[in-house]
């Protein structure tokens, strides 16, 4: 009996190791910093898989493909991506009234 | 830009990118002004493409595809700028990336699908295969930051402005880059993706991340990744805080960038400097300055030449390249070159006027003003016809020029201006004042005007030949005066020694070595105070006036700015004990008859035999005395300037260093002479400063009025006898 209690509290703590290691490594620490393979997604979000012929024809789609891990929605809110046309208005600046926004809309 | 999204994105010169080419899709690539997709809502509304909706006129999204963000063209080093470029250019928005980042190849083309009928020409990818896993996941080297070379592909192409070429210019690279930084070390960016900024003078985009990124202070004052800490000893503590570090430490640039641009033929114009074909060319030129956010920083000047209508209101609105080609389609024949570059400058007044009659001409084609009224805006001025339509040009605020600031190209701390001291920027040769500037790009005769860069920043003609004389010519010569000094006074003492009249006592007296009083304590304490204060002043004056003195000043103090403080104040201090020597010793200091006999007789110096007739002070104390108060004015005057010098005119506060520097040359002279001709030259002075008293003899060999003033007694004279007579008869 004192044999099978030894026995459950030693495979207890193992299970309890293994449950710790999951939870604080991130998943993608075992590449080492290189971004792991993924499934390029069409315009549809269907799997493109060039060896099997499945959808090898269409381009791949970032928002689809990208999505999958990082906010696509969020990352495209960086200035280098709406160049000022979230700030785009008529009314943007008095004095120079042809300019709409803080980014290149309307001026050179 | 008076260019459609749709021109934005598929768009471009022979040879060049589209807009796109650079911009990364999403946002306004992805969607229209109203939060659609262009593919989606051109799907569902085909008409789009022939109304005037600036998003949809002449588009063909709903083939194309829109540009979403292009994930790859920052994270994988392999991307293809070339290839995405031919992509857009085919309209094949939504292939570029597939194609741009060697993951497939794309043939066919929406453009010759939709403009030459070719429904065949429908692109078609064909995927690498090597690089997808048996799974059908692909392999790629994402790399987690940006590398340069992606950076480089947009921010160096566009050098006029964003001038990253110059990072890794093999002439002259910034040492940052060579000490193996990358762009993102500065610039980091977190997953919104928003990279954090500088401060420029032009863009405005994203303003509130402006000096969000690591700046010079940043590393440089905490030793960040190994960073030098730069102590700047011998650089006042005013120049760090009103000049930017870049403005020393990019003296030279060696990429041409543009300088100014003309629209007038209906495009833009560039000029670059040293007339290269584009910008990014191997070419020395030099930073301008303009004062932004309340520093001098390094510019390059870009100003344009542009035509404008000034509407109702006063604001002068730039106009269209499409009004602007057509108004020269009526007048350009009759422009000529003038400077020989292969372009046609509208310069001289004629032209200026045919201009703007067929500028008006085109406008009042159109209802887009409330009133025409053509203003050609070239250099500081602005050309436009007054109310009995005569040419009048004149400086207008929309005539301001623009510089862009520069960050990048910085050089070794040896070559940085100032590393071969003041002269550097404050010689007659100094960089710093005597680099120009373009005002007009072509007056009449076609010929550039310039101006000195220094009038960007306030520094005007008479600061700059102040500056000429004052730090080439004065303060490198200081020393060899302080040192001139030296051997006038060694070299008196070895040819006449002590002043002892040739070494004929005087008849002595009983009371010969009996003291009287010379100064009081308060004269004293005045004197010891002016003694000490000038001895910190003097030291530290004249090490802050030489480049190696900023080493001498942290040697005692740990910093070359406790100093600056100390001198400051110390100034106020030896100014006050001025004015209080002036109040005690006036009367004693002011010239009688007596003295030109002193003045005739050298003082005795050259080696007399008599005394020679001296009051309290002899006629070489009295000169001395007024140049001290002279002097100690102008150096309390000037010095309480220069320690307010933040809120003062330039004009005034380079005077004062100016009038300082002078004042205080004569001083330390002054003062070294004063010393000699107190110890060595007449043994027995020394101490009456500090005790106040003399002996009889003394006072009768130095200052024999003063001595028969207040003992009432003769100074000349053999006995005691004959002394008693003389006072027995005076009674």
């Amino acid at each position: 009996m004192k044999a099978k209690k030894k026995l459950f509290i030693a495979l207890a703590g193992i299970l309890l190791l293994f449950t710790f290691q999951i939870l604080v490594i991130p998943p993608t620490a075992s590449f080492a910093g290189k971004h792991p393979p993924f499934y390029l997604l069409n315009s549809e979000g269907d799997i493109i898989n060039p060896l099997t012929g499945e959808n090898a024809d269409q381009p791949y789609s970032t928002y689809n493909t990208c999505d999958m891990c990082h906010s696509y929605d969020d990352i495209v809110q960086g200035y280098h991506f709406q160049m000022g046309a979230k700030s785009v208005s008529d009314h943007y600046s008095k004095e120079q009234p042809w300019v709409l926004s803080d980014g290149m809309f309307g001026k050179f | 830009m008076d260019i459609t999204v749709w021109q934005w994105a598929t768009t471009g010169p022979e040879g060049k990118p589209t807009c796109a080419g650079c911009h990364p899709g999403g946002g306004p690539m992805e969607f229209d002004r109203d939060g659609q997709r262009y593919d989606e809502r051109l799907t569902e509304k085909p008409s789009l493409s022939d109304s005037l909706y600036g998003d949809y006129y002449g588009s063909h999204w709903d083939k194309s595809g829109v540009l979403e963000a292009d994930c790859f063209m920052c994270h994988l080093s392999s991307y293809s700028f070339e290839t995405r470029t031919e992509q857009l250019k085919n309209w094949n928005l939504k292939w570029a990336s597939t194609a741009a980042s060697g993951i497939g190849t794309v043939e066919g083309s929406i453009y010759d699908v939709v403009d030459n009928n070719d429904p065949s020409a429908e692109p078609k990818v064909t995927y690498n295969k090597r690089l997808f896993n048996e799974d059908g996941k692909i392999v790629l080297d994402i790399k987690p930051t940006v590398d340069d070379n992606n950076c480089m592909q947009c921010h160096g192409p566009a050098d006029m402005k964003k001038r990253a070429f110059s990072w890794h210019d093999e002439v002259n690279p910034d040492v940052h880059s060579q000490q193996g930084m990358h762009c993102v070390d500065c610039h980091p960016a977190g997953m919104d993706h928003n990279f954090a900024k500088g401060h420029t003078t032009i863009e405005t985009l994203r303003d509130d991340l402006d000096n969000s990124m690591r700046s010079c202070k940043d590393c440089h004052t905490e030793g960040y990744r190994g960073a030098t800490i730069p102590k700047h000893v011998n650089i006042p503590p005013s120049h760090l805080k009103d000049i930017a570090c870049e403005t020393c430490h990019i003296p030279q640039k060696h990429r041409a960038a543009g300088q100014f641009f003309d629209t007038t033929h209906g495009n833009l114009h560039w000029d670059i400097i040293g007339k290269k074909e584009a910008w990014g060319k191997p070419e020395d030129w030099y930073p301008a300055y303009m004062k932004f956010d309340g520093k001098i920083i390094p510019i390059n000047p870009i100003f344009g030449i542009w035509w404008g209508n000034r509407e109702k209101n006063g604001i002068v609105y730039p106009l269209f390249a499409r009004e602007l080609a057509a108004a020269w389609g009526i007048y350009g024949s009759r422009v000529t070159d003038d400077n020989g570059d292969g372009f046609a400058e509208v310069n001289k007044r004629e032209e200026i006027r045919l201009g703007l009659k067929a500028v008006e001409t085109v406008l009042h084609k159109s209802s887009r003003f409330e009133q025409v009224h053509a203003v050609f805006i070239k250099g500081d001025k602005a050309w436009e016809f007054n109310q009995d339509s005569l040419l009048v040009g004149k400086w207008d605020p929309v005539c301001k020029g623009r510089g862009f600031s520069i960050s990048h190209n910085v050089a070794p701390a040896e070559m940085a201006l100032g590393a071969n001291g003041c002269p550097d920027c404050h010689g007659y040769n100094g960089e710093f004042f005597k680099r120009t500037y373009i005002v007009d790009p072509y007056d009449e005769n076609g010929n550039q005007v310039i101006a000195p860069v220094r009038k960007t920043i306030g520094i005007s003609d008479y600061s700059y030949n102040l500056c000429a004389i004052h730090f080439p010519l004065i303060r490198p010569y200081m020393g060899i005066v302080l040192i001139i000094i030296f051997f006038v006074t060694t070299l008196h003492f070895t040819s006449f020694g002590p002043h002892d009249f040739g070494g004929r006592p005087l008849h002595p007296r009983s009371d010969d070595y009996e003291r009287i009083d010379r100064f009081n304590l308060f004269e004293r304490l005045t004197h010891l105070f002016v003694l000490f204060t000038f001895i910190f002043l003097a030291l530290t004056g004249l090490a802050f006036a030489y480049r190696g003195g900023g080493r001498f000043l942290e040697l005692f103090f740990g910093n070359t700015v406790t100093p600056r403080v100390w001198h400051g104040w110390l100034g106020f201090v030896f100014g006050i004990g001025v004015l209080f020597m002036l109040l005690q010793w006036w009367r004693d200091a002011m010239l009688i008859p007596s003295d030109k006999e002193w003045v005739r007789n050298f003082g005795g110096y050259l080696g007399g035999h008599d005394p020679v007739p001296a009051d309290r002070f002899n006629a070489g104390q009295k000169v001395y005395f007024w140049t001290v108060i002279i002097g100690g004015i102008a150096l309390l005057l000037s010095g309480t300037v220069l320690f307010f010098r933040e809120h003062l005119p330039l004009n005034l506060v380079f005077t004062c260093i100016f009038i300082h520097y002078i004042a205080a040359l004569f001083g330390v002279s002054g003062v070294l002479s004063h010393v000699y001709l107190s110890t060595g030259a007449n043994p027995g002075t020394f101490p009456a400063i500090f005790v106040g008293k003399v002996t009889k003899l003394w006072a009768r060999r130095h200052h024999p009025l003063w001595y028969e003033k207040i003992t009432g007694k003769p100074a000349s004279g053999s006995s005691d006898h004959q002394n008693q007579n003389h006072s027995d008869e005076s009674k």
